[in-house]
């Protein structure tokens, strides 16, 4: 059956002009500022204060007390949105988990409305419940805190809270998987229940308690969700009556029936899948922080619904476009709460729900059809900085028309959806012992991250690891210029007095192996008291896997179980390598004490300005120098192998990526000169893209980055390029796609674009007035350009710009700064 | 010849030839064009080439010079007349103000080099593209070089000034080229000898043969230059030669002052007359009506 | 209070904290703050309200040694004390006072920074700095016009 029936796959006469809810509804969206809303904190805590019964099983206390707020969540309608249900009290809330880090804002309560950089509001009230009721009851019981009482303050965790050698996310976060909704859509929250309901007797015959227990935790927390759709009912049938607008008077009376219907009861129509899948995502958000948490191949989830309802007449395709815009803002109404000591590395972020479109199905055929491009034409009309949208491609069994639409999209809204290689991803899966069946329904993660849908649980922000940290301490022995005086390594031989560049390299590895031992016991730690304190009986229904063993996400329970790590300052790295190894003991240039000397002085003086000029020069990572290739090669199998040798706490291995969100930028800020001739301070490269004006030709930086995908990459990279607008986008879109193509036949994992230059972001940079909703890529998601912080912006103003006529990079003027 | 003087070779090149292609610049010309678009590409040997805006006067270039021919200071670092161009003085320079144009390739590490698109020529329909300088300057190697690229399935195209000898053309080349950008810049004799020291009558002829074997491969094209081949008198002349060799699409290639800067990295500073800036599309237009029917091929 | 003129310590401690701000110069901000914050929490019901039901141990102390300052809460009640104590619930060790400055209350804060600097260091339960950079940012939003 053909699945692409449409005329016209850009859909061109759908516009903002026909849309008028949608333009009204992006308009408000855009304008609205972020509000920290306590609902959640609020209702956990009382729960836990005054209702909690320590004598349950973990995965009981956790559901009960979701399922209290749930019941007590306010319904509200924020806005003329066709979907019922919001994330937060706020029409753009950030809401607060104290487990995890809402804590750090607590300096901040009486200003953080005020803060110069994307202040957050909340109100005197609020604050003050916080200060006095919320947050004390937390201050011996968030994550960090537990860890820290239970193993005894642990090198690994005080590490940690130096910042500059690696973050572990455990702290901040469990979400960053896709849930499996086909089952809910087809058998409602209520068949789940039954489920749940008839295995829990099963097992408590079986004298298996605790899968007994999970299973009524299972249905507690569910009950949760179906009583804050009923409330939304209520409310809807409220504004039925009361509204002034007859139109939303009509649309409230449908959404309270549908309220009513889904997500207890299976989906009977489009509309009902959408909203059920929303629901369903508030209620995770009840019990899973609000980072990455994506909802997946969307166009192939609600494909049948789509297709029953068109076929039946009850559907025409601009009523579907309206209703997937609605959810894509619906999808935006939250935020993460930021606090002024995470603006530096994070600031600007959205919550990176990621959505998958293209790409092949379980069978390996094409599966594009035509919400597939309903969803492209929502993202290219909407221009928002969440949903993270992404695009699969495979170019053995997708048409070229489907990679050049979306290469048009990319286009016209010069940054998303970014770009992933089928063959490299399934392949990349494959590796890691996944089903074909299963690696091939793989959807993205967060920014970059690959997971079988509602499968796999890769907690995949686990570990964000700073490369330049054990490439410092290689240099010096352990330390590193930025923690001073204090020995935070191993203490490895002074450079200087190595005979080879294979010795340097087997010191370079003494101190990283050291580094990603502490990270992974961290972890580890961590893990272990997540499955105490923070099971995830809500999410776990909405999963394949611990349905049939009996067993909460946390303690294992899925089909296939990691935990990412992703690494910051690649490139970086791999040219100081390349430089050492050219410097030192190819051209003996300079001896390494000289090269160390330089370094320490971050290349004062005119020799070192010669020294430093000579070491950009030497091989550069994106250049097919043999050397170059040679050491980035050598990384990331090293960084694969000793990741894969770990078993974390659930029984997965662990899974290196390359992605770093604005880390780069601050870890880069505070970061010392390197043998690459990167100067102190200098922003790194970001994901696994070159150094910023080391890769001249773009298709030698694209083969070399290629080269390095496939198994070794399990848990996917962000390469960001930045390409010259042209003026005849049917031209370069063609184009455009014929290199996304060959990037890909050559085994890249993804590419994601800005098409600007730097003159584009200069401007902006000056006169943030003119652009005040420019979405940009930063390192897996977008973000708009205006939110971020001076830094970050420097990061992308000074990014390779290429130009797509000619394949060279355009030269950086010199009033864009950067070294 | 089992090796080649290599001027430079670019990659992702959009304009010599279909799709994305890599276009190897061969090093010698037998034309001296006072307005040539790569003057560093002229002379049949390796030559130093100076940028002085990215020298940081370090003074770590003259004293590695065995010939005394490297100054300190100044827009014009080389003593030509002493340089023998060993590149030395480009190893010691850690700004890379100085480099060395021209390298000898055999073919293997030539055809290594062009294979690395590989994929880009397929998903494009591109391929490689010989040009220069004058490739047919090294008919052999090129020919061999043509050869190894067709075996392996690739589009080939050359870009040649016309100015070569029919038969080791034929012989060696003509066979495995799927292209042919055929440069012709002046109608008149006498004048094309004066401006670029040679005469045309060869080139002519050469086209007329080439279009006889087959002129679906072959693509006339004219560097339009303010003052030379932008003429009434020339673009009439040639378009009447055109039509009366029977060609039926041909490309104007408007002029670009890119030739100037490089003139001077290399110490040949090129026609101070020509303009500054580039030559507007519209004037480009304005050239085309000279050819009336005749196909119009977009650079 | 034994104070001859009613409000002068007082002032005079707002006056110094103010100076700390305004000059930058910083060498005795710790002991100002500590010595301000127990003054306000005696004066001011509503600022007292922080510490009602809270006890905690804060050590403070330099990079170099030389300043070494606790501060102890319990039973509504706030108490500086001078040297080391047992049992911490937090140890903050800074750089230099300015540093310290910066990272709690300047008008410049930049947390982050002074951390990934590591100008201050943390050893413990850092929900106890948390909780006192509140009360610390609280006092300065207390500060009187002049």
């Amino acid at each position: 059956m053909a699945m692409v029936t449409l005329d016209d796959i850009s859909l061109r006469q759908h516009t903002l002009h026909t849309l008028p809810r949608l333009a009204v509804l992006r308009q408000e969206a855009l304008r609205r500022k972020p509000e920290i809303c306590i609902e959640r904190a609020r209702h956990i805590t009382r729960y836990l204060r005054f209702h909690d019964d320590p004598d349950d099983c973990p995965e009981v206390r956790r559901a009960k007390m979701i399922r209290y707020f749930l019941e007590r969540k306010r319904a509200r309608f924020h806005d003329n949105n066709l979907i019922a249900g919001s994330t937060t009290g706020k029409p753009l809330g950030a809401p607060l988990f104290p487990e995890f880090f809402a804590l750090y804002l607590w300096p901040e309560l009486e200003v953080v409305s005020r803060r110069k950089k994307n202040p957050q509001h909340l109100s005197a009230r609020d604050a003050d419940e916080l200060n006095f009721e919320i947050f004390p009851f937390w201050m011996e019981n968030n994550v960090i805190e537990v860890t820290r009482r239970r193993y005894g303050n642990p090198r690994c965790l005080q590490l940690f809270e130096k910042l500059v050698f690696f973050i572990a996310s455990k702290a901040g976060c469990i979400s960053h998987c896709v849930p499996w909704y086909r089952t809910m859509l087809e058998q409602g929250l209520t068949g789940i229940m039954e489920e749940a309901a008839a295995r829990e007797r099963l097992a408590a015959g079986r004298s298996a308690a605790r899968q007994a227990d999970f299973y009524r935790a299972v249905q507690i927390a569910l009950q949760g969700i179906v009583s804050h759709a009923r409330s939304l009912a209520y409310e809807a049938d409220r504004l039925a009556g009361t509204s002034g607008d007859p139109g939303m008077r009509e649309e409230y009376g449908i959404m309270a029936d549908i309220c009513r219907r889904v997500p207890a009861g299976p989906a009977a129509t489009f509309r009902e899948a959408v909203n059920a899948i929303w629901l369903c995502q508030v209620g995770i958000h009840a019990e899973n922080i609000n980072m990455a948490m994506s909802p997946g191949r969307l166009d192939q989830v609600l494909y049948p619904w789509y297709r029953r309802d068109i076929d039946e007449g009850r559907l025409d395709v601009a009523r579907a476009i309206e209703l997937v815009g609605c959810l894509w803002l619906k999808i935006a109404d939250n935020v993460t709460m930021v606090p002024e000591t995470s603006e530096e590395m994070f600031g600007g972020a959205g919550t990176v729900p990621a959505i998958t479109l293209g790409g092949v199905d379980a069978d390996g055929n094409d599966a594009v059809n035509d919400l597939t491009y309903i969803m492209l034409r929502v993202t290219e009309l909407l221009r928002i900085r969440d949903p993270n949208v992404n695009a699969r491609y495979d170019y053995a069994k997708n048409t070229k028309s489907y990679c050049r639409r979306v290469a048009r999209v990319i286009l016209n809204t010069r940054a998303v959806p970014a770009f992933y290689n089928d063959h490299a991803n399934i392949t990349a899966l494959l590796g890691q012992g996944e089903k074909p069946e299963h690696a091939r329904d793989y959807a993205i993660v967060g920014c970059v991250e690959l997971a079988s849908s509602g499968r796999d649980y890769p907690a995949s922000s686990s570990i964000m690891l700073n490369l330049a940290a054990p490439m410092q301490m290689a240099l010096f022995r352990g330390r590193r210029p930025i923690t001073g005086e204090e020995q935070i390594g191993p203490r490895t031989p002074d450079p200087a007095g190595l005979g080879s560049f294979e010795e340097f390299w087997q010191v370079f590895l003494v101190q990283l192996d050291w580094l990603i031992d502490q990270a992974v016991q961290l972890n580890e730690y961590m893990g272990t008291v997540h499955q105490e304190m923070l099971p995830s009986p809500l999410l776990s229904a909405l999963f394949e896997g611990p349905m049939d063993r009996g067993r909460d996400l946390i303690r294992g329970g899925a089909l296939y179980n990691s935990s990412g790590a992703t690494h910051i300052g690649f490139a970086d790295v791999v040219d100081s390598l390349n430089a050492i190894e050219q410097a030192v003991f190819v051209d003996g240039r300079y001896s390494f004490a000289e090269l160390l000397a330089g370094v320490r002085s971050d290349f004062a003086g005119p020799t070192g300005e010669a020294m430093r000029l000579y070491l950009r020069r030497t091989p550069r990572f994106g250049t097919e120098h043999p050397l170059a290739r040679r050491n980035a090669r050598n990384l990331v199998q090293h960084l694969f192998t000793r990741y894969q040798s770990f078993t974390n706490y659930r029984g997965g291995p662990y899974r290196p990526s390359y992605w770093t969100m604005t880390n780069h930028a601050g870890l880069g800020a505070v970061s010392g000169a390197l043998p690459s001739g990167r100067r102190a301070g200098r922003v790194f490269a970001s994901g696994i893209t070159p150094v910023s004006g080391a890769a001249p030709a773009l298709t030698a930086c694209l083969n070399t980055v290629a080269e390095l995908g496939g198994e070794q990459v399990p848990g996917g990279w962000a390469l960001n390029i930045k390409y010259t607008p042209e003026a005849d986008r049917t031209v370069m879109a063609a184009r455009f796609a014929d290199t996304i193509e060959a990037y890909f036949r050559a085994g890249g994992h993804q590419v994601q674009f800005n098409i600007m230059t730097y003159e584009d972001l200069m401007d902006a940079r000056d006169h943030p007035e003119k652009y005040p909703d420019l979405l940009v890529r930063v390192s897996g998601y977008s973000a708009y350009f205006n939110d971020l912080n001076e830094r970050m912006q420097e990061e992308l103003i000074t990014r390779t710009q290429y130009d797509l006529t000619g394949g060279h990079a355009v030269p950086l003027p010199p009033e864009a700064g950067g070294a | 010849m089992n090796r080649a003087l290599i001027g430079s070779i670019c990659r992702y090149s959009l304009h010599d030839g279909p799709g994305i292609r890599t276009t190897v610049f061969f090093k010698g010309c037998p034309l001296r064009c006072p307005w040539c678009h790569n003057p560093e590409l002229v002379q049949a040997e390796p030559e130093m080439i100076f940028r002085s805006g990215i020298c940081i006067d370090c003074g770590q270039c003259g004293p590695v010079c065995p010939e005394g021919a490297v100054r300190a200071g100044g827009e014009e670092r080389i003593d030509r007349r002493h340089c023998t161009a060993c590149g030395r003085c480009a190893v010691a320079c850690p700004a890379g103000a100085l480099e060395m144009v021209g390298r000898a390739y055999d073919l293997d590490s030539l055809e290594e080099v062009l294979l690395r698109d590989r994929l880009y020529y397929e998903t494009s329909g591109g391929g490689i593209t010989l040009s220069g300088g004058e490739p047919t300057l090294q008919m052999g190697f090129a020919g061999r070089l043509l050869a190894r690229l067709k075996r392996r399935g690739l589009h080939t195209a050359m870009e040649t000034c016309g100015f070569f000898s029919w038969d080791t053309f034929a012989f060696a080349c003509l066979g495995n080229l799927d292209l042919v950008l055929y440069d012709l810049k002046l109608a008149d004799p006498v004048r094309h000898r004066q401006v670029t020291g040679r005469d045309n009558g060869i080139i002519l002829a050469n086209l007329a043969r080439l279009l006889s074997v087959d002129p679906a491969r072959v693509l006339v094209r004219i560097p339009l230059i303010p003052g030379y081949t932008a003429t009434e008198d020339n673009i009439t002349g040639l378009a009447a030669l055109l039509r009366t060799m029977g060609v039926h699409r041909y490309s104007l290639l408007p002029y670009h002052p890119g030739g100037l800067v490089k003139g001077e990295h290399v110490g040949r500073p090129g026609d101070a007359t020509l303009p500054a800036t580039a030559m507007p599309t519209t004037e480009r237009e304005r050239w085309q009506r000279y050819f009336g029917s005749m196909e119009f091929v977009p650079p | 209070m034994d104070d001859p003129v009613p409000g002068s310590m007082e002032r005079e401690l707002w006056q110094r904290f103010r100076n700390c701000f305004e000059s930058g110069l910083a060498e005795d901000f710790l002991q100002i703050l500590l010595a301000l914050m127990a003054v306000m929490f005696g004066l001011d019901r509503d600022y007292r309200r922080n510490i009602d039901r809270f006890s905690g141990r804060y050590q403070f102390r330099s990079e170099d040694g030389r300043i070494r300052v606790a501060a102890l809460f319990a039973d509504g009640r706030m108490q500086v004390v001078e040297g080391e104590i047992e049992d911490p619930h937090i140890t903050v060790i800074f750089r230099n006072s300015r540093s310290l400055l910066n990272f709690l209350i300047s008008p410049r804060q930049d947390i982050l920074g002074a951390m990934l600097r590591h100008e201050v260091r943390t050893e413990g339960n850092l929900n106890y700095l948390n909780k006192f950079g509140y009360m610390a940012k609280h006092l300065q939003l207390m500060m009187p016009r002049p």
